[in-house]
């Protein structure tokens, strides 16, 4: 069944549809409340809220792309556990408490690469992690639609609901953020992997 | 000079640009504009490469995995998806409700104005507001409450030397009892009913004594209407001196509007009415019991609390918070 029969089908009440859909983009879901959150507990909240917030407007979806629908979503439901830790940080405080699986820490070396390598890697997502997790949420949002998700400009846009110039303007300031916050701390950019960066 | 300002312009824009210019979205002008800088600025050229190996470092970080599976359980396929209509309904009755309220209460303001206006002029019309505001604060506990609060404070009077010799040498005289106990309301918590009992008195002048009065006057004591006696700065203290007038004992106007020193109670003030020696105010105020009957029109100025408008505005109150509640509640399923 492809992707307009599913949603049409849920559309008309049927959750096995709407659940094939939430099975196909909850890994990218996911990834996005993730990357934005910094916290695994924060990102479940959201992506689960993102999701029954999906299947409670599905009437209102007018066609277009799935996955950049959900994303919107996805990104509100962010917006919205941003402000609700800000109201009450004592929530993130506890968090600090619970052991929450680390996503990046789990994920195995490859075959080609060296523990060195490995470790350096890991290193750097996270020093990245904790950088972006320093951006206001404004600005954390657009940077990681943009380069985590691979989002356009336009796409982040109709996502963020703010218009062309202010993507561009909040993404270049988050990015410059980013590279200070980075070479403040001198764990980012080794020489290797930013010269293996640049030749690409 | 200007070069260099020009310079430093071109500078901080060509740093605004990289981004763009870094995905490949920048106009035709701005892309020349950044490439002709970059080949006479390292700074900026030192810019654009930490910037671009920022970009590449966080685009190569992994994708994670969902944990578990955010499908949704059976449960949630009955969930109300279709009331999207509720939160607006909700809202529009309570908006409706609202307005319902002021519109009762505006309404109830206004006929009770325009109820003790048609009173008023007939004794004091300057005296109006300060007499409307005194009689709305506490027209529950007069009635009920004035005969057993002033009694005591009559006898407390008694113990005291009398402040200023009477006027006349004749028996002091019950309003001017009731303006002391007025004044002694500045003193004590309890008087503020002694002063509305003195400014119900007083709101009805061409009529008959209010039942307040009429209980603690002696049966014995006919009550004469007070049209005829002397007004004083007001005609609220005439009304109140009609009430206490006793057969042999010669009237003495109070000097001073009861509605104003109602008002003063709330803070002790010197005053410079004659007060009357307190014995025959505890001869007259003293619990007897109140036979006296109760007249028609003082009867329904003294029972203003059993409003209907009353009830409809707490109605329309609860119904706006219940309301108020409920849109809150379906707006927050709505999302």
């Amino acid at each position: 069944m492809d992707e307009s029969a599913l949603i049409s089908a849920a559309q008309k009440g049927d959750l096995d549809s709407f659940n094939t859909l939430v099975l196909t983009y909850q890994h990218q879901v996911y990834n996005l409340a993730y990357r934005i959150m910094g916290d695994g507990a924060s990102a479940s909240d959201a992506t689960q809220e993102a999701f029954i917030s999906a299947w409670r407007h599905i009437g209102g979806f007018r066609g277009g792309s799935c996955k950049s629908w959900l994303l919107r979503i996805v990104t509100n439901a962010c917006y919205d556990e941003l402000r609700r830790i800000k109201r009450r940080p004592s929530s993130s405080l506890e968090s600090l408490y619970v052991e929450d699986p680390t996503p990046d820490a789990e994920l195995p070396p490859s075959q080609l690469e060296s523990p060195e390598a490995f470790t350096q890697r890991r290193e750097l997502n996270r020093a990245i992690q904790a950088g972006i997790e320093q951006l206001p949420p404004d600005q954390r949002i657009v940077l990681v639609l943009s380069d985590v998700q691979g989002m356009s400009y336009e796409e982040i846009a109709e996502a963020t609901g703010a218009n062309l110039g202010t993507v561009k303007s909040r993404l270049s300031r988050a990015r410059a953020r980013l590279r200070d916050l980075l070479l403040e701390h001198g764990e980012l950019l080794p020489v290797g992997y930013r010269l293996q960066n640049e030749g690409v | 000079m200007a070069r260099g300002l020009r310079r430093a312009n071109e500078h901080e824009r060509v740093r605004a640009l990289l981004s763009t210019y870094l995905d490949g979205r920048a106009s035709q002008a701005e892309r020349a504009l950044v490439e002709r800088h970059l080949k006479s600025c390292a700074n900026c050229e030192r810019n654009l490469a930490s910037l671009r190996a920022t970009v590449a470092a966080v685009r190569t970080m992994p994708h994670v995995r969902a944990p578990r599976s955010f499908a949704l359980p059976r449960s949630m396929a009955k969930q109300p998806r279709s009331t999207p209509w509720l939160y607006p309904l909700l809202r529009t009755a309570t908006a409706f409700a609202a307005f319902l309220f002021v519109l009762v209460v505006a309404g109830d303001l206004y006929t009770r104005f325009t109820l003790f206006s048609t009173f008023a002029p007939m004794a004091a019309p300057a005296a109006l507001p300060p007499t409307l505001i005194a009689m709305q604060a506490a027209a529950t506990s007069a009635q009920e409450s004035a005969p057993q609060t002033t009694a005591p404070e009559a006898s407390r009077t008694l113990e005291q030397p009398p402040p200023a010799p009477a006027p006349q040498a004749a028996a002091p005289l019950a309003p001017v009892t009731t303006a002391s106990g007025a004044r002694q309301a500045a003193a004590t918590p309890a008087p503020a009913t002694t002063a509305v009992t003195a400014l119900d008195l007083a709101a009805v002048p061409g009529t008959e004594a209010p039942s307040a009065a009429a209980k603690a006057v002696p049966p014995e004591t006919p009550v004469e209407p007070p049209t005829e006696q002397p007004m004083g700065a007001s005609g609220l203290g005439g009304g109140a001196a009609g009430v206490g007038q006793a057969p042999g004992i010669a009237a003495v106007a109070p000097t001073r509007a009861l509605a104003g020193q109602a008002n003063e109670a709330v803070t002790p003030q010197p005053t410079s009415t004659p007060l009357a020696a307190p014995t025959e105010v505890a001869r007259v105020l003293a619990p007897q019991p109140p036979t006296a009957p109760e007249r028609g029109g003082a009867h329904q100025i003294q029972r203003p609390v059993v409003n209907p408008l009353r009830i409809a505005e707490g109605t329309l109150a609860i119904a706006v918070v219940m309301l108020g509640m409920a849109a809150w509640i379906a707006r927050r399923r709505n999302r």
